[in-house]
């Protein structure tokens, strides 16, 4: 196959590296944005539920999560704060959201009732951690935690102070009696909320007297008085990038008009020359979209997670061929006698 | 073919006009772009640029030099003398006025002091321990043959000065008035209510409020704008669910003698900001509690990494939607430099027609421009339209039309280069 690099072909991979470029700077500034945000909430979602129990007693959190365990509902934490001390207890099930991470990792489903004290800190208590029987751990409450990770963020957060540990290894009752509900970001606001709603009718019917409270912490957006839907406006980009596609391919279309013309006068089928278009397109698409993904790594643009390279290298392509549809059907409106006049 | 290429400023809004129609499609597309990244910076914008006053306010307070005052009062039992004392009661005020009278310092006041609402009906959202899970239910008293509720709420005392340092907004209604800081015989005083009271009450409504077990009658004046925070003790504290009164500074104390004492014992533990590094404000308080004859104080340097964390990060978060507006520009740019290109390629021809009956190749780049204008002008007025509906009249409005010029020019760069370098003049054989 030869492919040849006219003025035309060279704004498609150009316009095709800059729609990567822009959309991961678009998305790395969405995510980083709702990261920032989560953080400042306490590192805990936009629709975390809050609850107390209505009599305190000790009992009341193992009667909840032995409830919470048995029930099929995952993809949630539970988390209990002793903001004083700086230590969050937490009970994960199914995936989770893990805070930005510095090294090792975050706990998981598996971490809890194996009778391990596992704990991950704020990067400014590594100076509070000593080795002992060749593990690193630190003392919380008396108790020695195996820190498993170390998290911390870019700009100096609330996190680099927290020590984060299983539930069952401490139980601890602080000065306070609020407790988070916390669902799994990736189902999006929908599916939390879902979630949240579900496990919130379990515990009211689990014979655990818990009052659902109406808490929304301060974040950045609530102290910058900011309102943007960051949803909304990554849903009008994706249709803005559909039609800033279809305008590429439209400009190559009018570009080779004539070839296509020629094609159907020297008898090529429809299907033969939609798969010349096709493959033609696709791949000074591809070409542009790599060179976008290395120019982002170039310019420095901060993806905190690689694998969301990898989704937006797919998105991009998805959409590459969906704006690629109205083009390859326009080949068969092409008349030749008009082309070739 | 009998034409004549025409450079008449009529002969191109003719051309322009067959052009859009020819290319309705490809011009009604580059108009909804137009308006998407037209409104959503115009919405970007307000956002960025209300955070940006807000963080500038913020900063504007963190960049003071934040002492709070603690007295020892409790330590050598002094204090039990001060509430019974007429006298140790104006030593203390003396002490608190030359602080307030202090030029070189602010000080400030936001007392965290629940109050008791008297029969108001409310959620217990408003109720004071509620976010620490411990918000006690309204009780109900019989008071001759009458039941009345008493509900422990949020409150917060502030001084006259709290308004600007924390550039407190009205949603509706007044601020307190320097009439409103004296407590004396008058028939009612005023309170500013939170954002989330909005639902439960109005402004002119007038409210019992039960203060320091003094039981005193308020009228609403106000209700604050949403998500108003204030910093005390290091910690931001959103005030939205708070019942405001004034920290009184004239209280009179024989009408109130079981309040005036308490009053002034807790604004006098206040918070001390100044620019001025070189006083030395313990120094400064050990001289006035000496000058006064009153308690001893110990004063604290705040130290604020958590809250400046806080700033630190909305910071970031403020960088970040400004990356998403410029990204949303470039989109906008290349896809209609795209569809330009796309345009320029499907009119090659008569373009070619054109240069042969007498037409410049800037005569056709005018073409094309005067093609893409109204386009890009009929978006702007859209998003004009859009955004007063949304955001009402204001700058961002002038914002938007230096966008839409950027979007036009950028957008007819690379289509001139096309126009002048694709060799229009290549297809009718003759050099331009």
């Amino acid at each position: 196959m030869k492919l040849r690099l006219n003025i035309i072909m060279v704004l498609l991979i150009m316009a095709s590296m800059l729609i990567c470029l822009t959309t991961i700077m678009m998305y790395g500034a969405i995510d980083e944005n709702n990261m920032i945000n989560r953080i400042s909430r306490g590192y805990y979602g936009e629709y975390a539920t809050h609850f107390k129990f209505i009599d305190e007693k000790d009992e009341n959190i193992k009667k909840i999560i032995t409830l919470l365990k048995n029930e099929e509902y995952k993809d949630f934490a539970l988390i209990y704060d002793g903001y004083e001390a700086g230590v969050r207890q937490i009970y994960i099930k199914g995936n989770y959201d893990s805070p930005p991470m510095l090294r090792g990792r975050f706990l998981t489903e598996d971490d809890f009732f194996n009778n391990k004290d596992l704990a991950v800190i704020g990067k400014d208590l590594l100076k509070d951690t000593y080795i002992a029987d060749g593990k690193e751990v630190i003392l919380i409450d008396n108790k020695q935690f195996e820190i498993i990770g170390v998290m911390g963020y870019s700009s100096a957060s609330i996190l680099d102070k927290m020590k984060v540990v299983n539930f069952d290894s401490l139980m601890k009752n602080y000065n306070n009696n609020i407790y988070i509900m916390d669902g799994y970001s990736r189902y999006g606001k929908v599916g939390v909320r879902k979630t949240m709603d579900k496990i919130t009718e379990l515990l009211k019917g689990g014979n655990i007297g818990v009052e659902v409270l109406d808490i929304k912490p301060i974040d950045t957006n609530r102290l910058l008085g900011m309102n943007i839907n960051t949803s909304l406006v990554f849903g009008l980009l994706i249709i803005c990038f559909l039609l800033c596609i279809y305008n590429i391919y439209a400009a190559w279309f009018h570009h080779n008009i004539r070839l296509i013309g020629i094609m159907k006068l020297v008898g090529w089928d429809i299907h033969r020359i939609r798969y010349y278009i096709f493959i033609r397109l696709f791949l000074y698409s591809i070409v542009g979209t790599i060179l976008g993904i290395i120019l982002s790594h170039i310019l420095k643009i901060k993806i905190r997670n690689n694998i969301i390279i990898f989704h937006i290298l797919l998105i991009n392509l998805t959409f590459l061929i969906l704006s690629m549809l109205p083009t390859l059907r326009r080949t068969e409106k092409v008349s030749v006698a008009e082309v070739i006049k | 073919m009998n034409y004549k290429y025409n450079t008449n400023k009529l002969f191109y809004l003719s051309e322009a006009k067959m052009g859009l129609k020819r290319n309705i499609v490809a011009s009604t597309i580059i108009v909804f772009q137009c308006i998407v990244c037209l409104v959503l910076m115009a919405i970007t914008h307000s956002d960025l640029k209300q955070g940006d006053t807000k963080l500038r306010q913020i900063n504007d307070y963190y960049n003071k030099i934040h002492y709070s005052l603690h007295d020892e009062a409790d330590k050598d039992g002094s204090f039990s003398l001060y509430l019974n004392s007429e006298s140790e009661y104006y030593k203390l005020k003396g002490f608190v006025e030359e602080l307030r009278n202090n030029k070189d310092i602010n000080f400030v006041n936001t007392i965290l002091q629940p109050v008791t609402l008297i029969n108001q009906n409310i959620p217990d959202k408003f109720f004071f321990q509620y976010e620490e899970g411990y918000a006690e239910p309204a009780d109900f008293e019989k008071v001759n043959d009458l039941i009345i509720q008493n509900s422990w709420v949020k409150g917060i005392q502030i001084s006259e000065n709290v308004k600007e340092i924390f550039n407190l907004e009205m949603d509706s209604g007044t601020f307190f008035s320097e009439e409103d800081y004296i407590l004396d015989d008058g028939p009612i005083h005023s309170a500013i209510l939170g954002y989330e009271y909005k639902d439960y009450s109005h402004v002119g409504d007038k409210i019992k409020i039960g203060y320091l077990f003094n039981i005193i009658d308020f009228q609403v004046i106000g209700f604050l704008k949403k998500d108003t925070n204030v910093v005390r003790n290091n910690n931001i504290v959103n005030i939205d669910r708070y019942v405001c009164i004034p920290a009184f500074t004239d209280l009179n104390y024989n009408l109130y003698p079981n309040l005036a004492a308490p009053a002034l014992g807790q604004q006098a533990n206040g918070q001390i900001l100044t620019l001025d590094s070189t006083i030395d404000v313990a120094k400064m308080i050990e001289q006035c509690s000496l000058k006064y004859g009153t308690f001893k104080f110990e004063v604290y340097s705040d130290s604020r990494n958590e809250t400046k964390n806080m700033v630190k990060l909305s910071d970031d978060s403020l960088n970040k939607i400004r990356t998403m507006n410029n990204a949303l520009l470039i989109f906008t740019i290349v896809s209609i430099t795209m569809s330009m290109i796309s345009r320029i390629q499907k009119d090659y021809y008569r373009f070619g027609v054109q240069l042969l009956c007498g037409a410049s190749i800037y005569n056709i780049l005018n073409q094309v421009a005067i093609e893409l204008f109204p386009v890009v002008n009929i978006a702007l007025v859209f998003s004009l339209i859009i955004s007063s509906i949304i955001l009402g009249f204001g700058t961002y409005q002038l914002l938007l039309i230096l966008v839409s010029c950027i979007i036009f020019c950028s957008s007819m760069v690379i289509p001139s280069y096309v126009l002048i370098k694709e060799g229009i003049n290549q297809l009718i054989r003759r050099e331009e």
